[in-house]
């Protein structure tokens, strides 16, 4: 039974790492629900704890940086695509190739330049749960990266007669 | 200058369909490079993750769960057959009765495309049964279903807000007001129609049973925005807990008291959610990245002594705003387009003596009304695929929503009371 909806057609490899990814949204989505619901309750028992805040941010740029990943591999990115609807199909696919390369070179950039951040990071600690910032910036590069293995598969895919 | 290098360069990659995100963090850098800025890039990316990370912004997806949760889990059905009691007899009733359900469901979801989905799949197929044309049953659903921006609680005021560092409690007090008067002028609308066109004349009024049998199924849902707002009003809780406590109040109402929801719904539930968000979160943190070159730049600072020059008044400076953000509006999602605009925005309304709820306010009306302008639009394409109408079609019957909806907003921009009434009275 399929909990979750119907990925794209891909290599085994990569739809392991969509599958991957896709749940570990899941996971941590029920984890920022839970966490933020609980600082609500004991909120209302005056029991303040301050970890609750650091962990939910932490587990929120985690989060959208798998789900931005996720969401190149489902195509679910906010675009304006009704200007490109308006080529021909030859010219169309060139311009798909050519916002893929774009989109490449972004996140090829992100990884690079997010990785070095990271290395920086070690040192500082996060104000309350005392883990290295290096921790919550890592999602970043980690994600990123994620997203451009998808990328590139679909770069390849213009290049070759696979149908989309 | 660096502004209308940025603006240029945005847009046309946009256009040419780069998605949003890519678009921005790219203009982003092209611009550092092509003006040899020295900001080094590992920077303008913390700012991309420090976009994302603000603890209350964990309120844009737990508001989008919630959407989820109450649109499948049967709240929708509920609160249009509770509004048709109410109003259903009137002239143009299922259109009144459209209206009222998405000021309903706006005040338990706050996000438009949810409001949309939820009362127009319902409301569509029976209006188009009544005999009202496909184009103006998504027209109105378009236009309804962008109330639930308005009324509290409002992702966009939300993250206007915090971008804007005004109150999000005073910005939520400020919606009711307007959210109201927008929906009083569609209902008219929707009389005319239903007298002009004969389709529906009203029908007999529901028996004093009737009301109170629905109401009893509504309640539950019903009851969700007292606890949200109420909870945020009183100080029980931030604006974030709330959209946590909007949260496991849909699960417990959409899985033990409706029974509409299966635990094995909940992963795709969540996942499609949260993916979402993903998408909507990431445009947010490039577009502060953005924000945070132009802002350092010293752009703010030039479209103030610019803006100084042109408008010399309160009024033409509120009247710039508006023609401004509708535009933006027309291509751009309401989240970014207040992300990128509010650090310009902001400081002038200071130098106007404008209250920066009172412009947040303005701002999101604005956006709203984008969501369903042609050709591009959240609410729009929503609504359009429901009726199985092309954008075409329903772009024409926008027409009398757009002339009620534009007084509205004037109403809202030049009488500041209407907003800043509650706020007001609060403060």
């Amino acid at each position: 039974m399929n909990l979750l909806p119907e990925a794209p057609a891909a290599p085994a490899p990569l739809r392991a790492l969509g599958a991957a990814v896709d749940w570990a949204i899941v996971v941590l989505g029920a984890a920022i629900v839970a966490v933020v619901f609980v600082n609500v309750v004991l909120h209302q028992l005056d029991v303040d704890i301050a970890w609750t805040t650091e962990f939910g941010e932490l587990v929120m740029v985690w989060t959208t940086f798998l789900g931005a990943a996720a969401a190149v591999r489902r195509g679910s990115h906010m675009a304006v695509r009704e200007v490109l609807e308006l080529l021909p199909r030859g010219a169309r696919r060139a311009a798909d190739a050519a916002i893929q390369l774009f989109v490449a070179g972004v996140l090829a950039l992100l990884v690079a330049k997010g990785w070095i951040a990271v290395q920086a990071s070690w040192g500082n600690v996060l104000t309350v749960l005392d883990w290295p910032m290096a921790v919550q910036y890592l999602a970043l590069p980690v994600g990123s990266a994620i997203a451009l293995v998808f990328v590139l598969w679909e770069l390849a895919g213009c290049f070759s007669a696979r149908s989309r | 200058m660096l502004l209308g290098a940025i603006t240029l360069i945005f847009f046309a990659l946009a256009l040419a369909g780069v998605p949003l995100v890519w678009a921005l963090l790219g203009t982003t850098v092209l611009v550092i490079w092509g003006y040899g800025l020295t900001h080094p890039l590992e920077t303008i990316f913390l700012t991309y993750i420090g976009g994302v990370e603000p603890f209350i912004l964990i309120a844009v997806p737990l508001f989008i769960v919630a959407g989820e949760l109450l649109s499948r889990g049967g709240v929708g059905e509920r609160i249009v057959a509770f509004a048709r009691t109410l109003f259903g007899f009137l002239p143009g009733g299922l259109g009144i009765v459209t209206v009222a359900s998405c000021l309903l469901f706006g005040g338990v979801s706050g996000s438009a495309i949810a409001g949309a989905a939820a009362i127009g799949s319902v409301m569509i197929p029976a209006m188009v049964r009544q005999g009202y044309t496909p184009g103006f049953a998504a027209a109105l659903v378009a236009a309804a279903g962008t109330l639930a921006v308005i009324i509290p609680p409002s992702i966009p005021l939300l993250v206007y807000g915090f971008v804007a560092g005004a109150s999000v409690r005073d910005l939520f007090l400020a919606g009711v007001v307007p959210g109201i008067l927008f929906g009083a002028g569609m209902m008219l609308v929707c009389a005319w129609y239903g007298r002009k066109t004969g389709c529906d004349r009203g029908g007999e009024r529901a028996s004093r049973a009737e009301v109170w049998r629905s109401l009893r199924e509504a309640f539950p849902a019903l009851l969700m925005p007292v606890i949200i707002l109420g909870g945020i009003w009183t100080g029980v809780f931030t604006p974030t807990e709330s959209a946590a406590v909007a949260v496991v109040y849909g699960l417990i109402v959409s899985m033990a008291v409706y029974r509409s929801l299966a635990w094995r719904e909940l992963p795709a539930l969540f996942y499609q959610a949260f993916l979402t968000s993903a998408a909507v979160m990431v445009v947010v943190g490039a577009t502060t990245a953005l924000a945070w070159v132009i802002t350092v730049e010293q752009v703010p600072v030039q479209v103030i002594e610019w803006m100084k020059s042109v408008a010399e008044s309160k009024w033409t400076f509120l009247l710039l705003a508006n023609v401004f953000m509708l535009l933006l509006g027309i291509f751009i999602e309401p989240l970014p387009a207040l992300v990128l605009t509010a650090p310009l925005f902001v400081p002038l309304a200071r130098v106007y003596g404008v209250d920066p709820v009172h412009l947040g306010l303005v701002m999101t009306c604005n956006l709203a009304i984008g969501l369903y302008t042609p050709p591009v639009g959240g609410t729009l394409f929503i609504a359009a695929k429901l009726a199985n109408a092309s954008i075409a079609r329903v772009s024409r019957e926008l027409a009398p929503l757009f002339i009620v909806t534009l007084l509205v907003l004037a109403l809202v921009t030049y009488v500041a009371a209407l907003p800043m009434g509650l706020v007001w009275l609060i403060r």
